[in-house]
């Protein structure tokens, strides 16, 4: 039990539960899923702001970007069928391996990319999708996750509700995503992502997302400028595998060495983009 | 070929239909007025003394009953071990000790009137600690100047406590230095296993109260309620007489629940102040706290001859046992007495080693009982030895295990902690366990594909044979009461325990088919001091074997009260026979009801109350063998090793409820794939543990267990009721051997060291410095 | 506070503290069907209850998060005089030893059952896979997944 809890409300009005964490922080907190809370056992908190009476848990298709709620919980995101078919099912794909199917049932997209615990999966998924959020701190504003990222969110959430992730639908846009775990329902102890855009045959835009390293997902730069403008024919998977191993930047915990972070560096890029080679002429094929 | 009308069938559980249902039958599902709450303030250290303690701000908290400290408890040397007395572990633990022995150690105990006080009350507790020098490594321990984890003067029944040493043996049979000598083949290695813990997924918990006699009740979640009883009354100084232990339903134990472990702080904080209490482990406690499975170093050295006969067989052993002793003499000496007579063609036999303290979490009992580690040494030195030989190892296995008829001079040599008794095996089904496994698994076949599957993908074969016993012979005791109701039902009345392993069922199952009737006829009651009679309760493989000959014992008894009634009634003395609830003369019409006999007996003539009571020893601890086979594939980029296909023969002599014993096989194979893949307790540079947690602890899940085959391969145990021996531990001896023996046929690394991580994969593999 | 839900097809209104998990609540108000140690991170599963038709577990819900909704603990599934196939399947295959992840376990093949009426063993399996079960080794369980798909199909409760 969190002792320290003086008040849950759940106010049905956006405005009103921005109003209340703004007021009573920073000993207050919204409730997504409700994790970070429990599982940490959260004791500087004293007042709790659910967000399940703003209605913030639409999925909808819409100007070509799926918009999802900040209160969808990851299985409800997995089992739908707009995310389904999102990417030609590689969202689904890479749903399927977040957490525990319970906790699935709990972690909410909103809750999970503001806490962005250093091991998580929707952080690297998300940035690697051009994902973008909507926050509410009396005022709305839409921002690239991204940039959010690079401010001080955490700061920032002190007083500020997402209420909705966009992710903007693109046709020509291939995605896989790698990740190592020590048994089969575990977090990831490292994982990649990489979404590549394409114009012909060639790399129009790349983004490659390496997270759990152990810490915040960092973008490989210069492996997205290699790429693009490349096809991956030839040596280009090879290159680009060996250039990310020499530019990302990992580090070693208790859970894995810095030494297996590295060498799974290269070998998840050399599979990521495989498989991407392989979907884009599965489709193209097709054509 | 079943002959039997109940044992030998798929009966379901008796207790299972409330079990689904969700009825209230474990310790925590009943509570009482006033009850409080316990929690343990732990040592934050791995080895230190308590220079002050001020618990004062804790006791003024409203709502505070009862703080411990060493200073207000009794102060006596105990073992928390729950073994026949005299117990063969060590008298070092105290309820609370002025000394922390290990990073998670008692400190204080608070009892208040709800779980949110007695956190709080903890927060208030000042201890001050002075920090000693501590033993993180077994090797450590035995080093010339190594601080003693034991020095107080109680201290009883340890080897050598000045030098941590626990216990210590050398003994030999022939000459093993002149045999290797004289080996045409010689292997050596060594072997390590890692601290692993049972994750029961109900952690320890006990329920005390005062009975309306002022008798002290003690409802717990423990795997030996008379040996609780017992050591409760050394500790508390109160009679025996004036105790009763109950167990209600216990969530799993696998050893962990063979100890007294924390019922001594509850009844005490019963009996100081008269109230019911309640103290839970918390997960972490669980991981940290309570018991763990003892690493062992073993290393193990063969020798044969130009024809693959086994000559020497040497296995020495360090055994990290932790903080306190529980179990660690007797667990390192199962060790080689479960593992060297499975290979008795060798005549030069030496067992040695030492178990030692450290300033780590405590090792006790768990499910294997030192086998595990043994079996993890021996079967891997053994598959070494055939490929140094260009023998299958299977071949090798074939030409040295012991058969029916044989012996060991291990079995007279090396006991629970003391000598042992000899035995000859009579019942083995090894050869066909072999046999029908390699051919269910497609041994031969599969050793001939290639190995490399895909690029950089491998798969590999490996096997192990194992053996384990029933029961620990001419110590263990088991009883059962069996007695008439009037309407021709039966009460059962044991004290073995049940741990969800379906002891209850089985035995009941044993008794209906003594008396002919069906299960609903028969009521269990388990597991409660004053009620049941004794048992020595749930470990060593004894329930089927030991508890269930107590129960026919009995039934045979009542059978024949039973038919001495039925003569008087048929008038003759001709031969008759118990079916479905009737007594039959038999080559006639006649037939008498069970209820006619009940409602006779009970009030109308030669009135008495049709009862038995029969005890049970065995004199021998008739092994159960298995042999197992597992296929692993290998990604040698990220060092992933995934078993696909794990086939286990196993021979219990008789199994008396085969889906319940197939479902003890399989979970006892699950969790030694565990200890194999993924299973680790670590710790960091202080003895602070790392991840004592399901977060960071990984115990398999259903998506991780390979495609798994059960073979029953049944003979015939003429010691054991209906032909049956015990199966709960042997089969976790199987996978640690048998998935090394596997890599190294993909990949020919040989892993010496559990668990097989893609980490330490890669490393050998030299893609990771 | 005070909370307002549906548990098991009654409505209730429960006194809790508002830092309260719905583990401890549903302990605290005589719920015993729901077993668990409280670890409050989820990974073992059984506590699991179904909240909405979706199976949680119980110790990391927050207990003002489930105002207005619907709770189902083992409870919902059948009782002694009218077992779910689910019940049945777990009984007649062996697949039931200590009990203790037992309940969590039913919620989530009840679940899953609803949805997917005729299952595949990967998707068993997947959905299962954050129960922890030490004594079993899940096999015998899945397979009374698959039994209990198929007395369903088959007509129901009634056998």
């Amino acid at each position: 039990m969190l002792k320290n809890i003086v008040e849950y409300s759940a106010p049905k009005d956006l405005k009103e539960a921005q109003r209340l964490l703004e007021q009573l922080a920073p000993r207050a907190q919204v409730v997504g899923g409700g994790l970070d809370l429990t599982w940490r056992e959260r004791r500087d908190v004293k007042y709790l702001i659910g967000l399940d009476n703003l209605s913030l848990n639409f999925l909808e298709l819409e100007n070509g970007a799926l918009k999802i709620g900040a209160q969808v919980t990851v299985r409800q995101l997995l089992e739908s069928e707009i995310a389904g078919n999102f990417d030609s099912g590689f969202l689904r794909l890479a749903l399927k391996r977040v957490a525990t199917p319970l906790l699935r049932g709990v972690i909410t997209v909103g809750g999970a990319l503001a806490q962005a615990y250093p091991w998580g999966d929707l952080p690297a998924l998300f940035l690697g999708l051009e994902s973008r959020i909507v926050l509410f701190d009396g005022q709305e504003r839409t921002v690239e996750l991204g940039d959010f990222y690079s401010s001080s969110f955490r700061e920032v959430l002190r007083r500020t509700i997402i209420t909705q992730v966009i992710l903007p639908l693109k046709e020509d846009r291939f995605s896989s995503y790698q990740r190592f775990s020590r048994v089969s329902v575990d977090i990831p102890l490292l994982n990649q992502m990489v979404s590549l855009k394409f114009q012909k045959r060639k790399i129009k835009k790349a983004k490659v997302l390496l997270g759990s390293r152990p810490g915040f997902p960092q973008e490989l730069r210069e492996v997205q400028d290699f790429l693009e403008r490349k096809d991956l024919e030839g040596k280009a998977i090879e290159e680009a595998s060996a250039l990310a191993q020499k530019t990302a930047s990992v580090e070693g915990d208790f859970r894995l060495s810095q030494e297996f972070r590295k060498h799974l560096i290269g070998i998840f890029l050399e599979r990521n983009l495989k498989e991407i080679k392989r979907k884009y002429e599965d489709k193209f094929q097709a054509q | 070929m079943n002959k039997y009308r109940g044992v030998g069938q798929d009966v379901e559980k008796i207790d299972g239909q409330a079990l689904v249902t969700g009825e209230p039958l474990f310790t925590d599902d009943f509570s009482l007025p006033g009850m409080l709450y316990g929690k343990i303030l732990r040592s934050p250290y791995a080895h230190a003394l308590i220079k002050e303690v001020d618990t004062s701000q804790a006791e003024k908290l409203p709502g505070v009953k009862a703080v411990f400290t060493y200073r207000n408890v009794p102060r006596r040397a105990y073992t928390t071990a729950g073994q026949g007395y005299p117990e063969p572990s060590p008298y070092d633990t105290f309820i609370l000790d002025k000394k922390v022995r290990y990073v998670g150690d008692r400190v204080v105990t608070v009892f208040a009137e709800s779980l949110s006080i007695a956190e709080e009350a903890l927060s208030l507790i000042k201890v001050e600690y002075e920090e000693l020098p501590a033993i993180l490594d077994p090797a450590e321990a035995l080093k010339k100047d190594a601080p003693v984890i034991h020095d107080e003067p109680e201290i009883q029944g340890a080897y050598d406590p000045k030098r941590n040493i626990v216990s210590h043996v050398e003994l030999e049979i022939g000459n093993v230095e002149e045999a290797l000598r004289g080996s045409r083949f010689a292997v050596e290695g060594v072997w390590e296993t890692q601290y692993a813990q049972h994750c029961p997924m109900e952690a320890h918990i006990v329920i005390s109260y005062l009975d309306e006699r002022g008798k002290l009740v003690v409802r717990s979640s423990t795997q030996v309620p008379f040996h609780a009883r017992r050591i409760l009354s050394l500790l508390l100084n109160v009679p025996i007489s004036k105790i009763r232990v109950i167990k209600p339903r216990i969530g799993g134990g696998f050893g962990a629940k063979q100890e007294v472990l924390i019922e001594d702080l509850c009844a005490l904080a019963t009996l100081r102040t008269k109230m019911p209490a309640r103290l839970e482990l918390t997960r972490e406690e669980e991981f940290v706290s309570s018991r763990t499975l003892h690493p062992m170093r073993v290393k193990v050295r063969l020798g044969a001859d130009k024809d693959g006969m086994l000559k020497a067989l040497d296995m020495d052993i360090l055994s990290n046992t932790g903080a306190y002793g529980t179990h660690g003499p007797t667990v390192f000496f199962n060790a080689g007495s479960k593992t060297l007579p499975l290979y008795n063609k060798a005549e030069n036999v030496r067992f040695a080693g030492n178990v030692v303290y450290t300033n780590l979490p405590v090792a006790g009992a768990y499910r294997g009982y030192g086998a595990t580690e043994g079996y993890f040494a021996l079967e891997c030195a053994i598959d070494e030895l055939a490929r140094k030989m260009g023998m299958d190892p299977l071949v090798l296995r074939q030409k040295n295990h012991i058969r029916p008829g044989e012996t060991s001079p291990i079995f007279k040599k090396l006991g629970e902690g003391r000598e042992g008794v000899p035995q000859v095996v009579v019942s083995c089904g090894l050869e066909e366990c072999i046999k029908k496994g390699m051919t269910a698994f497609g041994w031969e076949k599969k050793r001939m594909l290639s190995r490399e599957v895909a690029p950089g993908v491998f798969r590999g074969y490996g096997m192990a044979i194992m053996m384990q016993g029933s029961a620990i012979p001419l110590v263990d005791m088991a009883s059962a009461t069996i007695k008439m109701s009037e309407d021709g039902s039966f009460l059962l009345l044991v004290g073995a325990t049940d741990l969800g392993t379906g002891s209850d069922t089985i035995l009941a199952q044993i008794a209906a088919e003594q008396l002919g009737i069906s299960m609903d006829k028969i009521t269990v009651y388990s597991s409660d001091t004053d009620f049941t009679p004794f048992d020595k309760g749930a470990y060593a493989s004894s329930t089927t074997y030991l508890s269930g000959e107590a129960v026919r014992k009995a039934a045979s008894l009542v059978k024949e009260q039973v038919l001495s009634v039925a003569r008087l009634l048929f008038r003759s003395s001709g031969e008759m026979e118990l079916n479905d609830g009737f007594v039959l003369l038999k080559g006639t019409e006649k037939r008498v009801s069970l209820e006619e006999i009940g409602y006779r007996s009970f009030y109308m003539a030669d009135q008495r109350q049709i009862q038995a009571t029969a005890s049970h020893v065995s004199e021998v601890s008739p092994p159960p063998f298995a042999a197992h086979f597992v296929e692993v594939e290998i990604d040698t980029e990220t060092g992933k090793i995934t078993p696909l296909k794990y086939v286990a023969a196993v021979d219990c002599g008789l199994a008396v409820n085969p889906g319940l014993t197939k479902g003890q096989i399989i979970g006892s194979i699950v969790n030694g794939l565990g200890f194999a893949l993924s299973e680790e307790l670590r710790f960091g540079p202080r003895g602070n543990p790392l991840n004592p947690n399901f977060l960071d602890y990984k115990v398999l899940s259903t998506l991780d267990i390979p495609e798994i085959e059960v073979i029953l391969v049944e003979t015939h145990e003429p010691s054991g009721p209906y032909g049956a021996k015990s199966v709960a531990e042997v089969c976790i001896n199987g996978p640690l051997p048998a998935v090394a023996n596997a890599i190294y046929d993909a990949l020919g690394i040989q892993f010496k060291k559990a668990p097989f991580t893609p980490e330490v994969i890669l490393r050998v593999l030299k893609k990771v410095p | 506070m005070r909370i307002n839900f549906r548990l098991n097809d009654q409505e209730v209104s429960w006194e809790v503290h508002p830092g309260e998990s719905l583990f401890e609540a549903l302990r605290r108000y005589g719920h015993q069907e729901v077993k668990g140690n409280n670890c409050r991170d989820g990974e073992c599963g059984a506590c699991t209850v179904l909240l909405d038709d979706v199976p949680v577990p119980s110790c990391t819900i927050l207990i003002g998060k489930v105002e207005g909704k619907a709770v189902q603990t083992v409870k919902a599934l059948g009782d002694a005089e009218n077992l779910h196939p689910l019940q049945k399947a777990f009984l007649e295959l062996g697949a039931v030893q200590c009990g203790y992840c037992i309940p969590g376990i039913l919620l989530v093949a009840k679940a899953l059952l609803e949805r997917h009426p005729n299952p595949t063993r990967e998707e068993i399996k997947e959905e299962l896979s954050g129960n922890l079960c030490r004594c079993t080794g899940y096999v015998q369980q899945i397979e009374a997944v698959e039994r209990a798909a198929q007395l369903l199909q088959e007509g129901g409760r009634d056998e």
